[in-house]
């Protein structure tokens, strides 16, 4: 299982002859096998991000099938020179999973939330994972980050607070927690050996 | 309550999904000119996508009976065709939702009026380049000030462009007999106009030459057709520096 659950992780990076973006190239005009594929490959990353943004699983599901449906309809404008076709994808999700919350609550509500419920240390998050390695490089890179750097990216990304919420929310000035998120970035892109 | 801040600073906040959505289209729109903030933006972009797969997690298997089933009914959008002119174009309808909102509406603006009156659709052109001429500055500055109950209201400013573009989102509608009116402020209190805002301020930046001098940027609201000087409080100001 496990093994099966690897090989589907070095698919999604590309790693395998069909990789996402070719499968993409497929979807756009109309192959249905194809978008299996990327069903297969995308699915599990959608999903997850989207539970751990909006943290109610129906929701997440709801969310999910958007952001998949999304896929299918505009796969032809995917465009391979902004970026991978999981990055694409994951900025979908994350960008629908984010006006979800932001839409269903006021602000203030969300800041009220995030005092009382910190968020769960990323290792209970990364249970399920399939890509077990990659998670865990993921987490190994994080730990590598300031607090500061490590809070800030997990308000915004995971929760979808806006970088103005995450300071107020910790007591940093706006200057700082932008140059904490932007650093914070680069010091993990590095870390992980993003190319691109 | 002001804040200034760089706009290529914001790269960090872009791709971690952590920009108001005002904010979002303006450093859209500075991307369009700045091909090393797009490099970068895309390395960071990519990075936290990583974040993104390292949470992953099998959906329910009825998941994927309801998607298969909602595209078996789902019409596909064509391919945007090769050689638009807009490269905007492409990267919002690339990704769907990242609709560089201002920006179209200000196309969708020039189109509209373009089967009127030819004349003033070059003027609308003209006025889109100098916006983007002003969003892509390197020494462009973004302030924003706080939500107040007529909106916030936002400033690009270009020294070497001598330009400023200002947007009010979340802008409250006027009686039909009041307008917004932009205002240069001197230190020594001195006011010079820089127009009124469009009707839909929310949709429409409007671009004004800086004035020498002016230290601050006011917003009023005044009887329809402006005033020449202010006849009441700013509803919200905003340092230019």
């Amino acid at each position: 299982m496990q093994g099966v659950e690897l090989s589907q992780t070095d698919d999604a990076r590309g790693g395998a002859p069909r990789g996402l973006e070719g499968l993409l190239g497929d979807v756009a005009r109309g192959d249905q096998q194809a978008f299996e594929a990327v069903y297969r490959q995308v699915a599990a990353p959608v999903y997850g991000l989207a539970r751990r943004v909006v943290r109610d699983p129906a929701l997440a599901e709801e969310v999910s099938q958007e952001v998949l449906v999304t896929v299918w309809r505009t796969a032809a404008r995917f465009d391979a020179d902004r970026g991978s076709a999981l990055a694409w994808v994951m900025t979908l999700t994350h960008r629908r999973a984010v006006d979800r919350v932001r839409s269903e609550q006021a602000a203030t509500d969300r800041e009220e939330r995030a005092r009382r419920a910190e968020p769960p240390p990323f290792d209970e998050v990364t249970e399920l994972v399939e890509n077990r390695m990659q998670a865990e490089r993921v987490r190994r890179c994080l730990g590598t980050l300031t607090d500061l750097q490590n809070e800030a990216l997990r308000l915004s990304y995971y929760q979808g607070y806006t970088y103005r919420e995450v300071s107020s929310l910790l007591a940093v000035p706006l200057g700082t927690i932008k140059s904490r998120m932007r650093d914070g970035l680069i010091r993990l892109r590095d870390c992980l050996g993003v190319e691109w | 309550m002001v804040k200034r801040q760089d706009i290529h600073a914001l790269a960090g906040p872009y791709a971690l999904g952590a920009l108001p959505d005002d904010e979002r289209r303006l450093f859209e729109d500075h991307l369009e000119a700045c091909e090393s903030c797009r490099q970068e933006v895309r390395g960071l972009t990519e990075t936290a996508a990583r974040l993104g797969s390292a949470v992953a997690e099998t959906p329910p298997a009825a998941l994927r009976d309801r998607v298969m089933a909602e595209i078996e009914r789902t019409a596909q959008v064509p391919p945007v065709a090769e050689g638009a002119p807009v490269r905007r174009i492409r990267w919002s309808t690339a990704a769907a939702s990242w609709a560089a909102a201002a920006c179209l509406a200000i196309a969708v603006a020039v189109g509209a009026v373009a089967v009127h009156d030819q004349r003033q659709a070059a003027q609308l052109r003209a006025e889109r380049a100098r916006i983007t001429a002003v969003l892509s500055a390197p020494d462009a500055h973004i302030t924003t000030t706080a939500a107040t109950s007529y909106g916030r209201g936002t400033a690009v400013v270009s020294r070497s462009r001598d330009r400023l573009v200002f947007t009010l989102a979340g802008s409250r509608r006027l009686p039909v007999d009041r307008a917004y009116q932009l205002w240069y402020l001197t230190p020594q209190g001195a006011a010079r106009s820089a127009g009124l805002l469009d009707t839909h301020p929310d949709t429409t930046p409007t671009t004004t030459t800086l004035l020498a001098g002016a230290r601050t940027l006011a917003l009023t609201v005044e009887p329809a057709g402006g005033s020449r000087q202010p006849t009441s409080q700013p509803i919200m100001s905003l340092p230019i520096r």
